[in-house]
């Protein structure tokens, strides 16, 4: 039985906002470093932006989805 | 508060950390038989580590007044040779006696390898036939929900294996529900960087509620922290929970879990199903 939230959506966003910005923020950084580097020929890279794509979409079940995408 | 460690290789950690637990107001912790960080060398080398983990750990947590249970068995990361396996199980039967051995752990996968799976399924067969709790392992990163399969299909098809009686530990928001079910225990680790962190395990908490789930630090000799437990404890507090409902999760469910071998010793706050 799922437990009710006793916080609302508001309330949750005040509480994560800067983590959810440092976050992406560091994602957005390595990718960067990555490139000036000269980038890099690994499958990988392709992998973080497919899960990238579904951590921002608007489907719910993102981190499901996100390590379902990663699973072999 | 009182919290229980479900997880954690004390082997790998230093007295300081027995102290600090304590001082975080952990009961009790428990040190399932795991891969040193290197491959051991001989069977005789798993009988000195199975002696370590029923004797100097349970003194050594007595000190700072944790209770200190084990698991034994040979782990899936050394399971790959299965002659060697077979002589290490030959000799757990000794072990499982001991006042603080829960039973069978933590046995699974790692590479999902058949002789894995082989020596895996040796281990249930012995735990069935002496009627012990299970502790499983559960791949680590992308090989994931192929072993959390592999294991739960195995275990189904068994017959004679009790879900209740079971724990898939390292479970993720992908492998969770499957797990639970399919009537098994599920554990959910937290790790600085892999696994689960605090908020994402109070999600699942959320989302699928709290029966028969347990969460636990799994600290060793890598990125770890036996505190990640107790960040969880505070997220949930955090996030508007009261300290009842905290303690139900970090306290009482591993009591009924791990409380189903009468040598575990701490009682739940109430009966029945949290
Ligand atoms: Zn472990």
């Amino acid at each position: 039985m799922s437990m009710t939230p006793p916080k609302s959506g508001a309330e949750l966003l005040n509480m994560s906002y800067l983590d959810m910005r440092s976050h992406l923020l560091e994602v957005a950084a390595a990718f960067d470093r990555i490139e000036r580097a000269g980038g890099a020929d690994d499958p990988r890279l392709e992998l973080l932006r497919q899960v990238g794509r579904i951590a921002l979409d608007a489907k719910p079940d993102r981190a499901r989805r996100f390590l379902e995408r990663l699973s072999e | 508060m009182r919290i229980i460690e479900p997880h954690i290789h004390m082997i790998a950690r230093t007295t300081a950390d027995y102290e600090r637990m304590a001082l975080m107001h952990t009961v009790a912790c428990c040190e399932p038989a795991f891969w040193a960080g290197y491959d051991r060398t001989s069977a005789l080398a798993f009988h000195d580590y199975f002696t370590h983990l029923t004797t100097f750990e349970p003194a050594r947590a007595a000190q700072y007044l944790i209770q200190h249970y084990a698991w034994i068995c040979i782990n899936p990361k050394e399971a790959e040779d299965v002659a060697l396996a077979k002589e290490v199980i030959a000799f757990i039967p000794e072990f499982l006696d001991a006042p603080t051995v829960l039973g069978i752990g933590e046995i699974g996968l790692n590479k999902n390898t058949r002789n894995e799976l082989t020596v895996f399924e040796l281990q249930v067969e012995m735990a069935v036939a002496r009627g012990l709790l299970i502790w499983i392992h559960t791949p680590h990163l992308n090989d994931k929900l192929k072993g959390t399969r592999l294991m739960l299909d195995c275990l189904k098809a068994h017959g004679r294996v009790n879900p209740d009686r079971v724990c898939f530990d390292h479970a993720e928001e992908h492998t969770v529900g499957l797990i639970r079910d399919a009537g098994f225990w599920a554990a959910m680790t937290i790790y600085p960087i892999t696994k689960n962190s605090p908020a994402r395990v109070v999600d699942t908490l959320e989302q699928l509620g709290p029966e028969r789930l347990l969460v636990d630090a799994s600290g060793d000799w890598g990125p770890s922290d036996p505190a990640t437990l107790h960040q969880a404890v505070f997220e949930m507090r955090r996030r508007g929970y009261d300290d009842d409902q905290v303690e139900a999760v970090f306290y009482d469910n591993p009591c009924l879990f791990l409380g189903q071998c009468p040598k575990f010793k701490p009682r739940p706050r109430r009966r029945g199903t949290p």
